[in-house]
């Protein structure tokens, strides 16, 4: 008897590799149009500018990956550049940073944390608040002018100096990457994460604390936050109230084109790096080219919706997936 | 016999509703005991309860001669109790190996989880359970009765003593359930305690060594095997018992042809080329193993897929491809889970009867007549309901799908399509339903039953329909067909 | 892969195509002495646009070819122009910065590679001394103007001689040199005993919309307002359709600052009272003309300076003499 035929079924590659695909050709056009494009100060450029917002990408690929989100990234960044301008002149440099980096992530992590993840309020509404507490914070206590930070070797380095011929941001870069990838993949508390996000009465049916999960995502996603905001006084050279509003949507962005999903559950670090690189890739090949940025913001907004159209018709043509295909949530 | 579970004077209050009020369950090792009774008569609650999802107001838990008191699952885990629910607790983008170890079962080494032993352990136990995948492989990629079994393992991996296990049959065909029930034979046999909850009367008989049945919140018996048969557990179970069915009446003349379905076959090649008719006041019955098209093939029927090929004719007019042009050539459909696509959960019983009439333009509609259509339909198939104004999800299973029932009726259709139409729904309640479509045959609808229950198919249909693999294997007068027949083409043996 | 990939190769070919359709400046600046990199604070502005303008018609008059860069309002990106016009090696940058001090790590970047950074109210103390470094010239417009404050509070005492009580709109959002102004006016105002400044509202979202619903909550509050003092003209327009609406046209004196288009056709129409036009084409042209000057070559002390662009006054009477902005940029060329 004849079977009938199925179609074929979703690719097993990761979900990043379609964007990882869309880099490497933009980079042969832009090498082919503007040979500039490839000078080592120009790619340093995009490294260094892609640094803060990867960051905080890692840090939002943890509270999405639980079906969460945070907003407040862009403006914990500014925060955390007035904490420290405040703490600086009271203490060592180096005492200064970490003190920050901790005083941060304990009040913004302890505020988002306890309301999501403890009495498990809505996070896009509850981060949308602390995006509006801790700019307006900002705003007063400086109202509304940049600081002059005197930063020294440290800061500097982390924000935009070098180490060696290497950015010190790529580092940092780097080095949060890899620990990202290990803590997701090879620790309890990271496959946690995806189990809360891909069905979290799963996990608590299987003893997995989910609020306490949660809770941590979001401290994570502070730190990371306040560590930015360190790298961008390293930037600046100055704490500035300002700095970082709206960049959260960009973040969320980058996110997504990265194959990590607003529903929780699938994602990965990688293809954050990836997909925030991409977007830096992109908003710099067009100023090089010479582009208007109206233009500018059409092809970004294209882009977008091309990459979220792929990934829709993946989904759709697996709806029929092919018994045994295997999970791409263990591929990082 | 050593006692293993000692659940004694259990209750448990939802705001006014008493789900549990003193009801006792003695579980041994080495046996399957089922918890019967009716939607609403507790079974769950107390399930949940030893599985640590709920606390019990009062009553106490006694495990292997201890009390003890679980506050959270992972306590009840601990102590050895796993629960296998209803809906599936599988993380659907995970693995098999990650998911049968979920919850920090996962192997650790010194740098971090060990996937490769991970994979490897967990293929020993899915070995127990006779399945063999690849431990990587995502989970929402295997079909229904695996993807139990995986969630049958992760019990096995914490070891469990105590497996509850919740409706774990109501989405399975034979063949499945019969693979489930060796399993469970293996585990009892093993040493195992395993309570199960299921609403299939022959099932309960074949498997169990013991029963406790449960009735409106209360403990009512229990017993072993000996001495329980079908009229035991009923008169237990229900105080009235259900009206014996009115029997089919077949008239001699050729009777008209309301529904053509002419070659069908839709894109995602879930069935190809189906053909068949069902006349005016014909109830037939469409069986088959899961994953064999059927739902996929009503669901384009009514045009909420696309087809690839084929037509649908309606008294010989052919009809559209979409759901508003099929409604209105008379066609309309149950689906198969209420809960994803019938029931809007939070909106009121009456809105949700009126769903079909919500379309129509506002003048045209009189707040009188729509009263009187709902208070009609709520009477002629006894829907108990208090407040036709609170949400849809207060009512229980059956009441839930007499709603969605009469909504479809509302519109007058010429054909009514059910798609596992008493899946979860109590003996009474199911009788009842049954009695509803006979009487609807009568008065000359055409109806098409689609379940993977053959006793329903056989005690409904007046015609039965096979599928297998997306094609017709039979197409057989109910008369004339044994239910040998009907397994033998669900596995693709031409009848 | 396949129906995947053949969708994934349409993507990349517009870009590419876009990119290749888009103006390219490369090959122009072959042809001119070289490029002058100009950083807006954000392109879709006005005032700021007719200043571009103005600088790349005088520039290009001296044979440079402008490359502009608009940061969207987004200090990260600002840095990132700065650093895309040191990779294109340009041999001049003009910057209006968004963040003064934020700006300061890449410009004197920018200084030691070599590039001569002109600016735009980098420093806003009101002063025509050199800026500090890493500007080595600079322009301001009239926000960090004294004169400018001493003239808008003139301007009140004329039409409300017997004294009034003030209002002032801001921007909700913190710019530098528009803070400095609001400083300035308040302590004139204050200087006067006949006037009361009654306080600060803001506009949150820099067009006439919010500064519509800042003076509309504004009203309610304050019921005695003699005059609304904006920061800038579509605010002032947004000011005067609140007191429109709350029926008090004519009663409340609005005036703003600038000369936006929009303004010109509200001052003749007699909505608002006034404005001050801040002549960004001269702006422009001094930006420009500092540049070049540097580029020659020439004397210190002929660009190592601030020029403050005067602000002049029109208002119903006047106004049929201003030439709007895009008429200037013309006669440039």
């Amino acid at each position: 008897m004849k079977r009938v035929m199925k179609l074929p079924t979703v690719s097993s590659l990761p979900a990043w590799f379609g964007i990882l695909v869309l880099e490497i050709m933009l980079l042969i056009a832009m090498a082919i149009l503007q040979p500039v494009f490839f000078s080592g100060s120009n790619l340093s450029n995009i490294v260094r500018s892609s640094a803060v917002p990867i960051i905080l990408g890692i840090g939002m690929t943890f509270t999405i990956l639980t079906a969460g989100i945070d907003l407040s990234v862009g403006s914990v960044l500014a925060f955390t550049g007035i904490v420290l301008s405040g703490l600086i002149t009271h203490m060592p440099r180096a005492a200064a940073v970490i003190a920050t980096i901790a005083l941060v992530t304990l009040i913004v992590g302890g505020i988002n944390g306890f309301l999501i993840g403890k009495l498990g309020l809505n996070s896009f509404v509850i981060t949308l608040g602390s995006l509006g507490i801790f700019r307006g914070i900002s705003y007063l206590v400086t109202n509304g002018t940049t600081r002059s930070i005197d930063t020294g070797p440290l800061i500097n380095t982390l924000g935009d100096g070098n180490v060696g011929p290497i950015p010190g941001p790529f580092l940092v870069v780097i080095f949060v990457s890899i620990i990202s990838i290990y803590a997701l993949k090879s620790t309890y508390f990271g496959r946690d994460v995806f189990a809360v996000g891909g069905n979290e009465f799963a996990a608590k049916l299987a003893g997995i604390f989910t609020s306490r999960v949660k809770m941590t995502v979001y401290f994570i996603s502070a730190f990371l936050a306040a560590l930015a905001g360190v790298m961008q006084v390293g930037r600046l050279q100055a704490a500035s109230p300002t700095i970082g509003a709206g960049l959260e949507l960009t973040v969320v962005a980058g996110v997504l084109l990265g194959g990590t999903r607003l529903s929780g559950g699938v994602g990965s670090i990688t293809g954050t790096v990836i997909g925030l690189l991409f977007l830096q890739t992109v908003s710099n090949s067009l100023t090089i080219q010479g582009v208007s940025s109206y233009w500018q913001q059409v092809v970004t907004g294209v882009l977008l919706g091309a990459a979220v159209l792929f990934d829709r018709i993946r989904i759709v043509y697996s709806g029929r997936s092919k018994r045994g295909e295997e999970s791409n949530v263990t591929k990082e | 016999m050593t006692t293993r579970v000692l659940m004694e004077g259990i209750s448990k209050r939802f705001d006014a509703v008493h789900a549990l009020t003193g009801v006792n369950l003695t579980l041994h090792p080495g046996e399957v005991h089922t918890i019967a009774g009716e939607n609403g008569s507790g079974k769950s609650t107390l399930l949940k309860i030893l599985a640590g999802v709920l606390k019990p107001d009062a009553g106490s838990i006694a495990i292997d001669g201890t009390a003890v008191e679980f506050p959270d699952i992972r306590a009840a885990i601990n102590h050895g109790v796993t629960m296998v629910s209803q809906e599936l607790s599988l993380v659907p983008h995970l693995g098999v190996a990650e998911n049968v170890f979920l919850g920090h079962n996962q192997t650790r080494n010194a740098f971090g989880i060990d996937w490769k032993d991970t994979d490897r352990r967990s293929l020993e136990i899915l070995k127990r359970l006779n399945l063999s995948v690849n431990p990587r492989a995502e989970v929402s990629s295997l079909p229904q009765h695996e993807q139990q079994l995986v969630e049958i393992a992760r019990a096995l991996a914490s070891q469990t003593k105590v497996l509850l296990l919740d409706e774990p049959t109501s989405s399975l065909a034979p063949a499945e359930v019969e693979a489930l029930f060796n399993v469970v034979r293996q585990l009892r046999d093993d040493g195992v305690s395993i309570v199960m909850i299921s609403h299939r009367m022959s099932e309960m008989l074949a498997i169990s060594d013991r029963f406790t049945v449960l009735r409106d919140s209360k403990f009512i018996d229990t017993s072993t095997r000996n001495g329980v048969d079908e009229n035991w557990l009923i008169d237990r179970m229900v105080l009235n018992k259900p009206k014996a069915a009115t029997k089919r009446v077949k008239s001699d003349e050729p009777q008209r042809v309301v529904m053509e379905v002419k070659s069908l076959s839709d894109f995602a090649g879930s069935f190809e080329n189906i053909s068949f008719n069902i006349h005016e006041g014909e109830i037939v019955g469409l069986a088959g193993l899961a994953g064999a098209g059927r739902t996929e093939l009503v669901e384009t029927i009514v045009g909420a897929y696309s087809r690839r090929s084929g037509e649908v004719f309606i008294n010989g007019k052919k009809i559209g491809h979409n759901t508003r042009s099929t409604m209105n050539s008379g066609i309309a459909l149950v689906p198969d889970d209420r809960r994803l696509k019938s029931t809007i959960h939070e909106m009121s019983v009456r809105d949700n009867l009126l769903l079909a009439v919500h379309g129509r333009p506002a003048k045209n509609r009189s707040r009188k007549k729509e009263e009187k259509i709902v208070n009609s339909w709520v009477d002629k198939f006894s829907i108990k309901v208090k407040n036709l104004d609170s949400p849809i999800s207060a009512l229980s299973g059956g009441n839930q799908q007499k709603v969605v029932i009469a909504r479809c009726l509302v519109s007058k259709p010429k054909v009514l399509i059910l798609d596992e139409a008493t899946r979860g729904i109590d003996l009474g309640a199911k009788a009842e339903i049954y009695e509803i479509l006979r009487a609807l045959a009568r008065e000359g609808l055409a109806i098409l039953v689609v379940s993977s229950e053959i006793t329903e198919i056989f005690e409904i249909s007046d015609r039965v329909l096979v599928m297998h693999a997306g094609e017709l294997t039979a197409d057989l007068d109910r008369s004339t067909i044994k239910e040998s027949d009907v397994v033998s083409a669900a596995t693709g043996v031409l009848v | 892969m396949s129906l995947k990939s053949k969708k994934a190769i349409f993507i990349p070919l517009l870009t590419v195509a876009a990119l290749l359709a888009s103006g390219t400046t490369a090959s122009h600046a072959a042809a001119s002495k070289g490029l002058v990199g100009f950083s807006y604070p954000i392109e879709a502005n006005t005032y700021l646009k007719a200043i571009g303008l103005a600088a790349e018609a005088t520039l290009k008059k001296a044979g440079y070819t402008m490359l502009p860069i608009d940061a969207q309002l987004d200090g990260n990106k600002q840095i990132s122009d700065v650093e895309t016009m040191i990779t294109k090696k340009v041999k001049a940058m003009i910057i209006y910065p968004l963040d003064s001090n934020g700006m300061k790590p890449v410009l004197t970047k920018a200084a030691a590679a070599g590039i001569k950074v002109i600016t735009m109210n980098y420093s806003v103390g009101d002063s025509v001394k050199a800026p500090p470094a890493p500007s080595l010239a600079q322009v301001q417009d009239g926000f960090p103007q004294r004169s400018l404050a001493t003239a808008r509070v003139a301007w009140l005492k004329k039409v409300l001689p017997k004294g009034g009580n003030i209002l002032y709109v801001g921007l909700g959002f913190p710019v530098a040199a528009l803070e400095m102004h609001a400083n300035l006016f308040k302590e004139e105002v204050d200087q006067d005993t006949s006037w009361n400044y009654l306080g600060r509202v803001d506009n949150m979202s820099d067009d006439s919309e919010g500064g519509r619903k800042a003076v509309d909550e504004a009203l309610i509050k304050y019921p005695n307002i003699d005059a609304i003092v904006a920061y800038n003209d579509p605010t002032a327009l947004g000011a005067y359709s609140a007191v429109k609406a709350a029926g008090k046209a004519g009663k409340i004196k609005v005036i703003g600052l600038q000369m936006q288009p929009e303004a010109v056709s509200s001052i003749k129409a007699g909505q608002i009272n006034g404005s001050w036009d801040f002549n960004p084409v001269a702006s422009g042209v001094s930006l420009a003309s500092l540049t070049v000057s540097i580029l020659k070559g020439e004397a210190k002390s002929k660009w190592n300076k601030t020029i403050q662009t005067p602000a002049v006054f029109f208002d119903k009477t006047t106004i049929a003499k201003f030439v709007p902005w895009d008429t200037r940029v013309k006669g440039l060329k």
